[in-house]
């Protein structure tokens, strides 16, 4: 897949108490209101400048946060979805979740950083604060990474804050004391690409194509599904790199999607044990890009990437059935009333590049590269002659300048 | 930084504790100097990505091949000692005879000084069989994965000396001491276990100092009883190639020394 036709949904959020579903498409937030079957209007001012990136209701319903490639983090009134505080990042996000109080946010950084600003401050101090920040300044630092961040969620009981890295690890640190470090979660070969975290549980996909199940307090692994035994049968010879991304988990059942494939894969869960034996596929029109649970979590909402001009922007899946769900009616409305952007060919592959799981992409790039180079090494190293060395001394250094 | 002259020591005698049996070897081949082996960097960026080879978890890690002959004697001990860019390996070999029940790991970026300290040992071991068995080294980028090596709370002793200054602020964020790092730090360090650090960049002893005091599982060691009467501190003093490069032109020294606690400290922050 590289092109695209239309601009996709490329983030979902839902509560179900307030009827609301937010989605974005490219770097404009849609909220629609199920109870009304009506949009919420969102001053266009206030919008994003660039893609956005993650969308999250507050624990309580009562903010929505986004994050955006503009390096801008918004805080909205669920109420009428006016925009109560806009905060510059200096790097780019990967990203952003309100504290239980919704006073704060954390900001999870591409540079390994994880900040924490308070939304009470005024509109000065937070520009103090970050550019005290740019100068190298600490004081709203919680905690850091020496690799790029991919991902940051908090434990259910908002105890705990879990960071996973571009370097295969996932860190469970203590919140608000997040310099107390509980555990990492050690395992995975490739870098981190997602978190799904349900309660003493974490489901963690990777490059390295396995999804794997960890209890994340003691960092024990428990279960490890490698996927690529399960795109056998559709692809033959699949790709080195196989991006993993867990999508959602229910009481029951497991969502997985690979990068890459339109399928999406499934499998039982029970005891905080996924039942491997109890695979199967959704075949989809295109790969699909982001997914809500809606109606109690008897709907799943996928959004596609449109190949063609005719893929629907979103398709429903029961989730209790695994199967796609036609003509479901929200879908339906969700497919008749978004308003599409109109972008040309060049902005819509930019928009293509620039998505997340395209991100991974450069990730992944990397890590071949670094193989290729260890490979190459491995083989100059062959004949290795002893390497005989001496430290350099200042009589040593006066020695050789004679 | 009003601790400065109060706390810490200004270390000005030159005498060396350790006369190494590796200085002999070395005398030899001074005779040949040929260019290509002296030129290491004395630099290296910890970003950048690098080709390690690193277990994925602790449980992954076979330390046989590094500790042959004291993991047959001892197989439940486990490493508790990490001297973090242990350069050419002057403090690992002097630990080994101050810690013998204690496994050391010198743990170095540098590709070639590596190899050069892995010979050190080598050649130690040969001469004499029954010493030099508790320490060894590997390559390693320490700020990214001392949690693929140890469990948590595994290491009793970890050692910064003389650590590249990056004196570019640009370069901060390269620095082996940092408030993040310092959780990396306390993760794999065992409640009570000590921190040492000592540098002869007056800048970056201090920059190292305000990052261990304002870190709240990090108290400082204080009392010079304690002090005078850790083995250690000579060592980290005299022991290692840069401290006796400071010493040959007189440089001045300063370290200090932190206890890993484990009820976190309250720190005001002043803003």
């Amino acid at each position: 897949m590289t092109t695209i036709k239309k601009v996709p949904i490329s983030n979902f959020a839902s509560n179900d108490q307030l009827g609301l579903i937010a989605y974005s498409l490219n770097n404009i937030l849609r909220v629609f209101n199920t109870k009304t079957s009506t949009f919420i209007n969102i001053d266009a001012t206030k919008q994003h400048q660039e893609a956005i990136k993650s969308i999250e209701f507050s624990k309580d319903g009562t903010h929505l946060i986004t994050s955006s490639n503009d390096k801008t983090i918004k805080v909205w009134n669920t109420t009428d979805l006016s925009c109560i505080n806009s905060i510059d990042t200096p790097k780019k996000i990967s990203s952003a979740q309100l504290t239980l109080d919704n006073k704060s946010v954390v900001i999870a950084d591409k540079a390994g950083d994880v900040y924490i600003y308070n939304l009470d401050d005024t509109k000065e101090k937070l520009e103090k604060d970050k550019k005290d920040v740019e100068d190298g300044e600490e004081k709203n630092l919680l905690l850091g990474h020496f690799s790029s961040i991919t991902d940051m969620i908090f434990s259910d009981c908002h105890k705990y804050i879990l960071t996973a890295d571009r370097d295969e690890k996932v860190r469970v640190s203590k919140y608000p004391h997040a310099f107390d470090i509980e555990s990492f979660c050690l395992g995975h070969t490739q870098f981190v690409s997602k978190l799904l975290i349900k309660n003493d549980i974490l489901l963690t996909g990777s490059g390295d194509g396995t999804i794997k199940v960890w209890k994340w307090k003691d960092g024990q692994l428990l279960q490890s599904i490698n996927m690529f035994d399960k795109i056998k049968n559709e692809a033959p010879e699949p790709a080195a790199v196989l991006t993993t991304i867990p999508l959602y988990i229910s009481n029951d059942r497991v969502y997985v999607y690979v990068e890459e494939h339109s399928t999406l894969f499934t499998f039982k869960y029970a005891n905080n044990v996924i039942d491997e034996s109890s695979f199967s596929s959704i075949q989809l029109e295109s790969s699909p890009l982001a997914v809500q649970a809606v109606d109690s979590g008897n709907v799943l909402l996928v959004s596609l990437w449109a190949t063609t001009d005719t893929t629907p922007l979103v398709v429903a899946i029961d989730t209790a059935k695994s199967v796609v769900i036609p003509d479901h009616s929200l879908a339906k409305t969700l497919n008749e009333k978004t308003e599409v952007p109109a972008l040309g060919d060049k902005e819509l592959k930019e928009l293509f590049d620039t998505t997340l799981q395209s991100q991974f992409k450069k990730y992944s790039g990397l890590s071949e590269r670094k193989k290729i180079h260890m490979e190459n090494k491995n083989k100059d190293d062959q004949p290795e002659a002893p390497l005989k060395l001496r430290k350099m001394t200042t009589e040593g250094a006066a020695e050789v300048s004679k | 930084m009003e601790t400065e002259t109060s706390n810490n020591t200004n270390v000005e005698d030159t005498t060396s504790t350790t006369t190494t049996a590796t200085d002999k070897p070395q005398q030899q081949k001074r005779k040949k100097a040929i260019k290509p082996y002296h030129r290491i960097k004395a630099h290296s960026n910890p970003l950048s990505d690098n080709d390690f080879n690193y277990p994925v978890s602790p449980d992954k890690m076979d330390w046989s091949p590094h500790y042959p002959q004291f993991l047959k004697d001892h197989p439940e001990k486990r490493v508790e000692v990490a001297d973090v860019g242990c350069g050419y390996g002057g403090l690992t070999v002097s630990l080994s005879a101050a810690l013998p029940d204690q496994m050391i790991l010198g743990m170095e970026i540098r590709d070639k000084v590596v190899q050069y300290v892995d010979e050190r040992i080598v050649k130690l071991r040969e001469k004499e069989t029954d010493k030099y068995q508790n320490i060894s080294v590997l390559k390693t980028n320490a700020m990214k994965y001392l949690p693929n090596y140890f469990y948590k709370g595994q290491l009793q002793k970890i050692f910064f000396l003389f650590p590249d200054p990056h004196f570019k602020k640009a370069n901060h964020k390269r620095r082996i001491i940092s408030s993040t790092l310092l959780s990396e730090y306390a993760y794999v360090l065992a409640p009570g276990g000590l921190a040492y650090f000592i540098s002869d960049v007056e800048e970056l002893y201090l920059w190292m100092y305000k990052h261990f005091a304002a870190h709240p599982l990090f108290e400082q060691i204080e009392d010079q009883q304690i002090l005078l009467s850790d083995p250690c501190i000579p060592l980290i003093i005299n022991s290692s190639e840069e401290a006796r490069k400071v010493n040959r032109i007189d440089g001045k020294k300063w370290y200090a020394v932190f206890r890993r606690i484990t009820e976190p400290r309250i720190i005001n922050k002043t803003n």
